[in-house]
């Protein structure tokens, strides 16, 4: 499949993207191959690609705003059947024994992992994933449309939440990319 | 989303083209990065990884206000005056990730609303391209690449 793996962490005005072909991911147990239709380009990216943040393994795939199709499904998947339109984000694994897992706060998870970063993303032309951690799309939203809602979108939520807006509060919004205009 | 549930929402964001789309969006007002807003704030959301806007978010903020940083990143922070951006029970929050609940809540509402995406279309090839002009301001909302 082709694919843009990142060959080292350098600025990203020096392509450290380059497009190469791969072999086709195998889903494990409770896991799902998605064919990419579409991945959305997060600031994250930027900073694994340019060594803000660390890639956790050699010659990485980016990308964790994933919009696809089930391809295949692994041993034991019960939750979506091949053809189903799903999403792929960021967070990917939890333990699901920690503390914050069993508080509800999965995702401070000491033992989280995430799509793009940890493990292969959707820079590509299929990418896999748990099925607990695999998203169902609105049909209201078109392919292109739903990819940036998988993680600026999330993100953007999780910050109301954490800011406490309720309706009618006057807010303030610093920085305008691609999270703010969805909170907006 | 804001907008939706009727906040009153200032936008401080560095370039033109950002400013351009929040003034389509309907955000009620526009400055740059640093500048004060024309009210006192409930709330704000941090989304720029720029450590030196912290005080003055801190700083625009009312009474009992939250700053949210929303970004997995950030630069150093710049100093903070206790009395000026923390006394009066303002408080500095951090956001990490996200759990399975935030993500299906989000896209539930997302799809009902509908959330409008203002997206900028590109092929899977052109990865790094999209990566710099996200990095340098040049794109307007969210680059999407199309894989197949």
């Amino acid at each position: 499949m082709h694919a843009m793996v990142l060959e080292h962490p350098s600025p990203i005005e020096g392509n450290p993207l380059r497009e190469v072909d791969v072999e086709v991911p195998v889903p494990g147990a409770g896991e799902i191959l998605v064919r990419v239709k579409t991945c959305g380009v997060c600031r994250t990216d930027l900073h694994v690609c340019e060594g803000d943040l660390q890639p956790k393994h050699p010659q990485i795939i980016p990308g964790h705003e994933i919009v696809g199709i089930v391809e295949r499904l692994g041993p034991k998947c019960k939750r979506f059947t091949v053809g189903a339109r799903v999403g792929i984000a960021w967070l990917r694994e939890t333990c699901g024994v920690c503390n914050y897992c069993r508080r509800g706060r999965e995702n401070l998870c000491p033992n989280a992992r995430f799509t793009g970063w940890d493990h292969d993303g959707g820079y590509a032309d299929f990418a896999t994933v748990g099925e607990d951690f695999t998203y169902s799309i609105p049909s209201t939203v078109d392919d292109e449309h739903a990819a940036p809602l998988l993680c600026a979108g999330i993100i953007g939520y999780r910050a109301i939440k954490r800011a406490e807006i309720k309706p009618g509060a006057t807010v303030g919004l610093y920085g305008f990319g691609g999270s703010a205009h969805l909170v907006l | 989303m804001l907008k939706h549930w009727g906040c009153r929402v200032f936008v401080m964001s560095r370039g033109g083209i950002h400013q351009q789309l929040a003034a389509e969006l309907g955000a009620d007002w526009m400055g740059n990065a640093a500048d004060r807003p024309p009210a006192s704030l409930d709330a704000s959301i941090l989304f720029a990884p720029a450590g030196d806007l912290v005080p003055a978010a801190m700083t625009a903020l009312d009474r009992g206000g939250i700053l949210a940083i929303a970004g997995i990143y950030l630069s150093r922070i710049s100093q903070l005056d206790y009395e000026r951006d923390l006394f009066y029970e303002k408080e500095l929050r951090s956001v990490t990730a996200n759990t399975r609940a935030d993500g299906e809540e989000f896209l539930r509402i997302a799809g009902d609303i509908p959330i409008k995406t203002s997206t900028v279309g590109l092929k899977l090839g052109e990865a790094n391209r999209a990566l710099n002009m996200l990095k340098h301001d040049e794109l307007r909302g969210a680059a999407v690449l199309h894989v197949s």
